[in-house]
């Protein structure tokens, strides 16, 4: 949470500016949408959760394309120093400054995985070993809410698994406990959850590897579909210096380790010190997710 | 050996006549030998059943001590002297070939276990002292009573109870059938009604479409059985409630694979098998038997719904209607969906303009329909496709709005109760009923509604009434 408070109070007052421009309002001529989010949403019954049934780390589609987040706020070139002069991308549909610099290496993580990384993520989903849940707790209109809380935790429990090779729905998982918890408030326009940014561990275990991705900053979008699935993306920025200690621990061997190190170094658009070297970079992962129950 | 064919929707009954393969009698011959050398070759295990110790290869007495305990058993009856004297030969004369006094043993017991005594039960009348009518022999009533009430032979206790003359009498047969009600027994009997009554075993053999649904897996159609058939023993025996409350109650026993498919928390406190008592939402679109995964997806087919089996289910096992078999080689395939036919009750109007379908399918349709929010394996769907779905109906002159309406309708209606009853004494008596019981299925019905709807009572009531131990018409002789 070092890095990016500045431009996270940035964010706070352009979204209200923005809530305030759009001139909705209750009858009371207060709009609930607008202004920050509270840190704590008023305690209701309703409560929703999700286990999430896939998860992809975004790529580029086109060069200089990929979903994400405008993080920063910044829409960077290769002549911003603040991004360290990383270019910023552009969205499928054309919102420029998204901040997703991680998708430049997954082709090289593909190629590493002889073309099974997304295959690989979604056995370990499948088969129990990355099960992260999403509760959507202070619930209050499934359409439209201006203040719910958003839990993510990870969850343990064999999943029964349907023909179409997601995670069933409606399938009750325990927290596992002594496990990282995030929890940020948010508000819910039209059945679409914005929260963030806010710090998020995101455990991660795919194959041999067990680790948690701290997200500086992250942001979260979450659809609720009609037929009660949902689809997001979370993205934020993860510290360059943490990624190349995790991936320490991994099985790579030390030839590879100082590539994988200037790759990850290569990549930092975010959070610059005094002599102007970017500390993290920034990644962007989308997810679906079905209905489920938690228990604490 | 072949199994049995459902007459009428009834095992019990089809079980009554029934046609034996060559190749069904040699697979049951080896079986029966395959049994018998498991029960008789390890010495841990001949200690336990055989109960004496032989002097030398050809031991008649200890021979006789063994087969005389487990004839009793197997063919639930005392051997008659000739009987056991040609057992105890064939026991010898193979002791003596092959020099093993319990490898002789073992060739008794196959050929006990092959015999029509074991294999099929014979009911044997005889005269009814003063009346000039006919009743059961005592063991042919413990064999009745022991099969309707806990679905297994006799045990010693009941065989006792024959043999002294015990079931002859009003208070004797109250007494045993007391304490067979008492017993954890009785579970397997209910067990066996209730797959009976719902045509569960039917189950084994369901088939869905996993393009079109995705969660049916192998395991649930056990799972959806085990939740009927557990409800159905929590209704009628550990809570001994009204069971017409196994249509509208909102508790159910659920897995973790059954909690999912009904979008509910699955239970934190379970049995060993993993089942859980659990309580539907008040506000659950689900509520009792026709809210089951069992039931829905029975009557259903493997890629989509079927209001019409659904009705037949409803009409056949729950009211007891009479529902005449399609005409053959008539086209039961509906409309494909379209723009103009969007829902399933769109589709089906073909039925009702068809005059060869329209009397059957205006008794089965309307009704199957208002189940129509549950899919083919008996999730809750909010739609058709997009389309909304309309579950209002009518059964015979009451209106309902959606399915728990129809479930509310069916459990006030008089005719559940007198088609749970006429089920049961189907069941009991492994026969339909014949024109001149009819007063007698009445009365039971008036008692088993007297009683609070008890099925622990109607079972009482079948098994110690009058008719039940009545065998008019039936031939034969006490062995």
């Amino acid at each position: 949470m070092k890095v990016l408070r500045m431009k996270t109070l940035r964010h706070g007052l352009l979204a209200a500016l923005l809530a305030a421009s759009s001139g909705c309002s209750d009858d009371s001529g207060v709009d609930p949408f607008a202004g920050p989010v509270p840190a704590q949403c008023s305690a209701t019954s309703l409560e929703q959760s999700m286990i999430l049934t896939r998860l992809v780390l975004l790529r580029q589609p086109m060069p200089g394309v990929s979903e994400g987040f405008n993080l920063d706020g910044r829409v960077s070139g290769a002549d911003d120093n603040l991004s360290c002069r990383r270019r910023d991308l552009t969205s499928p549909e054309g919102t420029p400054g998204i901040d997703n610099q991680f998708s430049l290496l997954v082709p090289a993580l593909d190629t590493a995985t002889s073309g099974a990384l997304d295959a690989a993520i979604q056995a370990a989903i499948n088969n129990g070993q990355l099960m992260v849940a999403v509760s959507i707790e202070g619930l209050d209109d499934r359409l439209d809410d201006p203040c719910v809380s958003l839990v993510f935790r990870r969850v343990q429990g064999r999943p029964f698994v349907g023909s179409d090779s997601r995670i069933d729905p409606g399938q009750t998982f325990d927290t596992l406990r002594d496990e990282p918890v995030s929890r940020v408030t948010g508000r819910m326009r039209n059945g679409v959850i914005e929260a963030g940014p806010f710090p998020l561990g995101l455990p991660i275990a795919v194959l041999d590897a067990r680790f948690v991705i701290q997200l500086q900053d992250a942001r979260v979008r979450i659809r609720w579909r009609a037929d009660g699935t949902f689809e997001g993306l979370i993205g934020g920025g993860i510290e360059a210096a943490q990624m190349i200690a995790t991936t320490q621990t991994l099985t790579i061997g030390s030839d590879l380790m100082g590539l994988v190190r200037r790759l990850i170094l290569s990549i930092t658009d975010l959070d610059p010190d005094a002599e102007g070297n970017c500390r993290s970079f920034s990644a962007a992962v989308s997810f679906e997710g079905r209905s489920a129950f938690v228990n604490p | 050996m072949e199994p049995d064919v459902p007459l009428g929707g009834s095992v019990s009954v089809g079980a009554a006549s029934t046609s034996i393969s060559r190749r069904g009698v040699e697979q049951y011959e080896a079986l029966a030998y395959d049994l018998a050398e498991q029960l008789l070759r390890t010495e841990a295990r001949r200690a336990r059943a055989v109960g004496c110790t032989p002097t030398g290869t050809a031991d008649a007495t200890c021979a006789e001590t063994f087969l005389r305990a487990t004839g009793r058993r197997l063919w639930r009856r005392p051997l008659t002297d000739a009987e056991l004297n040609a057992l105890v030969t064939l026991a010898g004369n193979a002791a003596t070939t092959l020099n093993d006094f319990h490898r002789g043993l073992e060739y008794a017991l196959a050929a006990m276990l092959q015999s029509p005594h074991f294999l099929f039960r014979a009911e044997l009348a005889e005269p009814a002292s003063g009346s000039g009518t006919a009743r059961f022999s005592p063991y042919s009533l413990a064999s009745r009573l022991a099969f309707f009430l806990w679905n297994s032979p006799p045990d010693d206790a009941l065989l006792t109870a024959a043999a002294e003359g015990r079931l002859d009498s009003e208070e004797g047969l109250r007494a045993e059938v007391e304490r067979m009600l008492a017993s954890p027994k009785l579970n397997r009997g209910l067990r066996a009604f209730v797959t009976e009554w719902l045509g569960l075993q039917r189950l084994d053999a369901v088939s869905k479409d996993p393009m079109v649904f995705t969660s049916f897996s192998s395991d649930v159609p056990a799972a959806a059985r085990e939740e009927t058939l557990s409800l159905a023993e929590h209704l009628a025996i550990t809570r001994d409630a009204d069971f017409r409350d196994i249509l509208t109650t909102r508790e159910t026993f659920v897995n973790r694979r059954l909690a999912s498919i009904y979008n509910v928390r699955a239970p934190s406190q379970t049995r060993a098998d993993g089942f859980g008592l659990i309580t539907l939402p008040a506000d659950s679109p689900r509520r009792g038997l026709l809210g089951h995964v069992s039931v829905l997806a029975l009557a259903a087919h493997p890629v989509s719904t079927s209001p019409t089996l659904r009705g037949k289910f409803i009409r056949e096992s729950l009211l007891c209607n009479e529902v005449p078999m399609p005409p053959v080689n008539v086209n039961t395939a509906l409309p494909e969906p379209s723009a103009s036919l969007r829902t399933m009750r769109e589709r089906l109007i073909q039925h009702q303009v068809d005059p060869t379908c329209r009397s059957c399918h205006l008794l089965l349709d309307p009704v199957g329909l208002a189940l129509e929010h549950f899919n083919g394996i008996g999730a809750w769907r909010p739609d058709d496709r997009g389309a909304r779905i309309d579950p209002s109906g009518n059964l015979d002159g009451a209106s309902y709005r959606d399915a728990l309406g129809l479930t509310q309708t069916i459990h006030d209606s008089p005719s559940f109760p007198r088609c749970v009853t006429t089920r049961l004494y189907r069941f009991a008596y492994g026969r339909h009923e014949t024109d001149g019981e009819e007063a007698e299925v009445g009365r039971l019905t008036q008692d088993f509604a007297y009683g609070g709807y008890r099925l622990r009572r109607l079972m009482s009531s079948i098994a110690t009434s009058a008719a039940f131990r009545r065998a008019d018409g039936v031939a034969g002789r006490q062995p």
